[in-house]
């Protein structure tokens, strides 16, 4: 009966490089890329209350 | 059984019995509120623009039956193309990248990050605010002097252009508007992507594949139903574009629909013939050849997507 052997890749990094690059991937460039699309999609309504609220003078 | 199925194959389709019968009286009767909205609301509006659109009318005096008088004319006038060419512009640029950006959301959403109910919530935000509104916002934002968009593109050394002003750019500001909409459409991508298995995930990366090839291979194939979707309502909502066409040129008032007629998007002619020009007769066979022009459309599209629309996930 054939077996197939499971080649795993020799890890490179450290421990410490390899959580940062976890820490980086799955925390900070996906609220990097949520906060810049708020920021787009929150600015027509930012301005409208920032306007409701501007005196006329 | 086999006597039943005979029975039930010769027993003709409407020959309904007593109880089948008394069912469907009642049945009606409660859907009778509804029917009867959608008769008059409807159906008869539809008949009538028909027949108005063989007519030559304006609102106040009676129709005049002149045959196919208004759709001759529809056909040399200048402004009717010229409109057309400005909606299918628009479909074409706002539907794609609508999907590109209800997808880019969708999967922005689908991370697992804490607060992302939050960024949900304000994604969502400028669906519920109305088209009117955002319209008059980005009068602001796309003001080329003092404009939020243009300081944004100055500020990354990009071209600052005028985008009411040119008419090269005006369809694209209207495209602009129509992406702050594509949060609603992104909550039902996002319903899609989490109706993908996770084992087919975990398969790809047990075999090598990478993020994209994970995208390639499994996310777009398993939401191509949902593309298909986004696809027929963008063009149900790109082919009627009047709200922010209308804002963006200040109401009409300024006698042509922006600079060249640039914004003079399909159902905004429609309403300056109808309403400025009362030819409602004209108007009426406008709205003719766009109801059959969407219906043409929306098939074409259902019949194009035979060939990439994968319903496998369904199947199995």
């Amino acid at each position: 009966m054939a077996t197939t052997e499971i080649v795993r890749p020799i890890a490179t990094a450290t421990p410490s490089r390899r959580r940062f690059r976890h820490t980086l991937t799955a925390s900070i460039l996906p609220r990097i890329v949520l906060i810049t699309f708020c920021l787009i999609f929150i600015s027509p309504f930012y301005w409208l209350v920032v306007s409701a609220l501007k005196s006329l003078q | 059984m086999a006597v039943a199925t005979t029975t039930a194959q010769r027993r003709p389709r409407f020959n309904l019995g007593k109880v089948e019968r008394r069912n469907l009286r009642w049945g009606l009767i409660f859907i009778s509120p509804w029917l009867i909205g959608f008769l008059v609301f409807g159906v008869l509006p539809i008949v009538y623009t028909f027949y108005l659109s063989l007519t030559r009318y304006s609102g106040l005096r009676d129709a005049v039956f002149i045959g196919i008088s208004n759709y001759t004319r529809l056909a040399a006038d200048p402004l009717f193309w010229k409109a057309s060419t400005v909606t299918l512009n628009y479909t074409l640029l706002a539907v794609p990248i609508g999907v590109v950006v209800a997808m880019l959301l969708a999967m922005a959403m689908n991370q697992k990050v804490r607060e992302v109910t939050i960024y949900r919530a304000i994604f969502y935000l400028p669906s519920i605010l109305p088209v009117f509104a955002i319209s008059f916002v980005f009068v602001v934002f796309l003001n080329p002097g003092y404009g939020l968009v243009n300081w944004l593109l100055s500020s990354v050394g990009l071209p600052s252009p005028n985008w009411l002003g040119d008419p090269h750019y005006t369809v694209l500001a209207l495209v602009l508007i129509a992406q702050l909409g594509a949060g609603q459409w992104a909550l039902v991508f996002l319903a899609g992507l989490r109706g993908i298995p996770t084992e087919l995930y975990e398969s790809a990366e047990i075999d090598g594949a990478g993020a994209f090839r994970k995208f390639l291979s499994i996310t777009l194939p398993l939401m191509t139903p949902v593309i298909l979707y986004d696809i027929i309502i963008g063009l149900s909502f790109g082919l009627p574009v009047f709200t922010s066409a209308f804002i963006l040129t200040g109401g009409g008032t300024r006698g042509a629909a922006g600079p060249d007629n640039s914004l003079l998007t399909y159902v905004y002619f429609i309403y300056k013939q109808a309403f400025q020009f009362g030819q409602m007769g004209y108007a009426a066979a406008l709205s003719v050849v766009l109801f059959v022009v969407s219906l043409l459309l929306a098939g074409a599209v259902f019949r194009w997507a035979r060939g990439w629309v994968f319903y496998g996930a369904e199947e199995a």
